[in-house]
């Protein structure tokens, strides 16, 4: 037996006090036709020494049984507790059944989908020894266990071929699943992101022009002073390392105290929450469902420039194209270093008198324009983003279901291999 | 319409007649009430051709809203503007500008005059005669209909009778401003 896998726990520990017990348990098949196949080569002992009158009859009992699947186990030991006097004699004659398998320290008869299971936790390591033990389990076990209770064990459930493989076949199995419908949604998501791309590419294309010459005219922002940033981020995840770039980038921004936050998208604002809370003015959500519009922006506008600052930050994602976009941040110059710039806006002549005032309101139509604009850029970046991580997500659940399938084909064929090798030593058992 | 309050700095009712919020407040109720209108009125007799077509070829315009572009850099002759303290006009060796544009009409003319009813906005004229006129919500006036316009105008003037909160007399005053401007414009 020196060939046998090491023992293993499971069902044989736990049934150390019940020696004979029968489950419906598992599918056979395969086994089953490897073991007809063969039966005359994985039984030379019935050719040695021809089959008593009883052991054939019990064959055919077994044969019986195997055609009609469905009978009970009851009738099972109905039959085979008329020979318990002839224990040990009954214990050869199974033996050279060969659907007798030796695994590790147990020993199992095998019929049909059932099983039963021997001498658990033996540790016999001559085939003398097995056969004593075996004879002794059988006249012990098939006296005393009663009939209603062999099918009541479910942890003495067997897994053919060792627990060692079936298990991992069904989690194997089980992960091959997953990673599926995994590998489905991404795909939709892809393709919902690349759908909604187009949009938000137009809408991004055609608010070009209109920031780019409102913001034109700016005085270079001052070094230092008060500022407010204003990171614009997603409401949604899943998109690439969109919102981590901007945050990055504010929080190198955001070194002294002199600045405060206000956050657009709720998980730039769960990342700056950590650590940068107390700076946070206040943030806004939501423009993920439908894109930032004029409306939104200046309200926005209106509420941050309520606050004393002498240079507003934007960052945010610009758009590249589908495959590529750059974190920027631009920088709006407060109203007084506006006003007073002479490089800036002595060039221009205001139509109205009131000089300071239409400067306070160019601001607030250049931020709104600017949020607007920001907002647009970043909701196109994001779904380009979205769409090539879903698209690698995708690519990866393929390449990951593929190495998958090949385990799991090798542990099937390892079960198979393991079974093999345990009932042509449990032969083997008998011949010598 | 939220209404933001506590924004009494900014002037009569709560907000600066030329800030965003009042530019954006007039492109809604320009939005919403002609917006989908089917066209109506365009019995308009096509002015006379202003002679500027030899002044200077080179004014470059851009005119955009947020959402939309109307005219992309391209060359045209003259831009009339409805600013804050009047209309004026912008042909090529402009003066560098910044004006606020109240509601009324945008004239462009190429060849041909295009007319935009615009809800308010700025004006940037450059050195190089480029001009950005930037608005909030325009439309090409022959898609308004006058007579909309002018029920508009008398819904609005009663609301204004009737309202008793500031901001229901700014909503009021801002319709009312702009239906004005609109039944003006319309009424030529």
């Amino acid at each position: 037996m020196s060939s046998c896998p090491p023992p293993s726990s499971g069902p044989c520990a736990q049934n150390a006090k019940i020696p004979v017990t029968a489950v419906n348990v598992f599918h056979l098949r395969a086994t089953l036709k490897l073991c007809k196949g063969r039966r005359d080569t994985l039984s030379p002992v019935s050719q040695t020494h021809p089959t008593s009158t009883r052991s054939r009859k019990l064959n055919s009992n077994i044969h019986s049984l195997e055609r009609n699947r469905c009978s009970s186990v009851a009738g099972v030991w109905g039959q085979l507790r008329e020979r318990v006097d002839k224990g040990a004699r009954l214990c050869l004659d199974l033996l050279r059944y060969p659907f007798v398998v030796l695994s590790g320290p147990c020993v199992y008869w095998i019929w049909g989908k059932r099983a039963l299971l021997f001498s658990a936790n033996t540790k016999a390591t001559s085939v003398d020894e097995i056969r004593a033990k075996m004879a002794l389990a059988l006249r012990q076990g098939l006296t005393k266990l009663p009939t209603t209770t062999l099918n009541a064990h479910p942890e003495s459930t067997l897994q053919l071929g060792g627990a060692r493989n079936g298990g991992n076949l069904k989690e194997i199995r089980r992960r091959i699943k997953s990673v599926g419908s995994i590998q489905k949604i991404t795909k939709t998501m892809k393709m919902i992101a690349s759908s909604r791309l187009r949009e938000a590419q137009n809408r991004m294309e055609s608010s070009r022009p209109f920031s780019r010459t409102s913001q034109d005219v700016t005085a270079p922002a001052p070094e230092g002073g008060k500022t407010i940033i204003l990171p614009i981020c997603t409401d949604k995840g899943l998109c690439g390392g969109l919102n981590s770039s901007v945050v990055k980038t504010v929080k190198t921004l955001s070194n002294d105290d002199n600045s405060s936050i206000v956050v657009f998208g709720d998980k730039g604002n769960a990342q700056l929450a950590r650590g940068y809370g107390n700076r946070i003015h206040f943030s806004a959500g939501g423009a993920s469902k439908r894109a930032l519009n004029w409306h939104t922006a200046a309200v926005i506008a209106d509420r941050v420039l309520e606050k004393d600052y002498d240079k507003i930050t934007v960052v945010f994602n610009q758009f590249v194209s589908a495959l590529a976009n750059e974190t920027v941040s631009k920088n709006l110059a407060g109203p007084a270093p506006l006003a007073e710039s002479t490089e800036a806006l002595t060039e221009y002549e205001f139509e109205e008198e009131d000089r300071l005032t239409h400067v306070r309101d160019l601001l607030e139509f250049q931020l709104s324009s600017l949020l607007y604009q920001a907002s647009t850029e970043n909701s196109a970046a994001e779904l380009g983003s979205r769409m090539s991580a879903m698209d690698n997500a995708t690519k990866n659940a393929g390449e990951m279901i593929k190495k998958l399938n090949i385990t799991y084909n090798r542990a099937r064929q390892a079960a198979i291999t393991t079974e093999l090798t345990e009932i042509i030593s449990g032969a083997a058992a008998v011949e010598g | 319409m939220s209404w933001r309050p506590g924004a009494a700095h900014k002037g009569w009712c709560g907000v600066s007649q030329t800030s965003p919020l009042y530019i954006m407040l007039a492109g809604r109720i320009l939005r919403t009430t002609f917006g989908r209108t089917p066209v109506q009125f365009n019995s308009r007799i096509a002015p006379l051709r202003r002679g500027y077509a030899d002044a200077a070829p080179q004014l470059k315009l851009t005119f955009a809203a947020p959402h939309q572009v109307f005219v992309n850099n391209q060359a045209v002759q003259l831009v009339q503007v409805p600013g804050v303290g009047g209309e004026f006009g912008i042909v090529a060796d402009h003066i560098p500008t910044i004006a606020e544009l109240a509601p009324g009409v945008v004239t462009v003319t190429t060849d041909k005059e295009q007319k935009w009813f615009i809800s308010g906005g700025f004006a940037f004229v450059r050195q190089n005669s480029e001009v950005s006129v930037n608005v909030v919500e325009a439309f090409p006036l022959d898609q308004l209909s006058a007579e909309a316009a002018k029920d508009g105008l008398k819904q609005a003037s009663d609301s204004l009778a009737r309202a008793t909160t500031e901001e229901e007399k700014a909503k009021a005053q801002i319709e009312v401003e702009v239906y004005t401007a609109l039944v003006g414009a319309l009424g030529a």
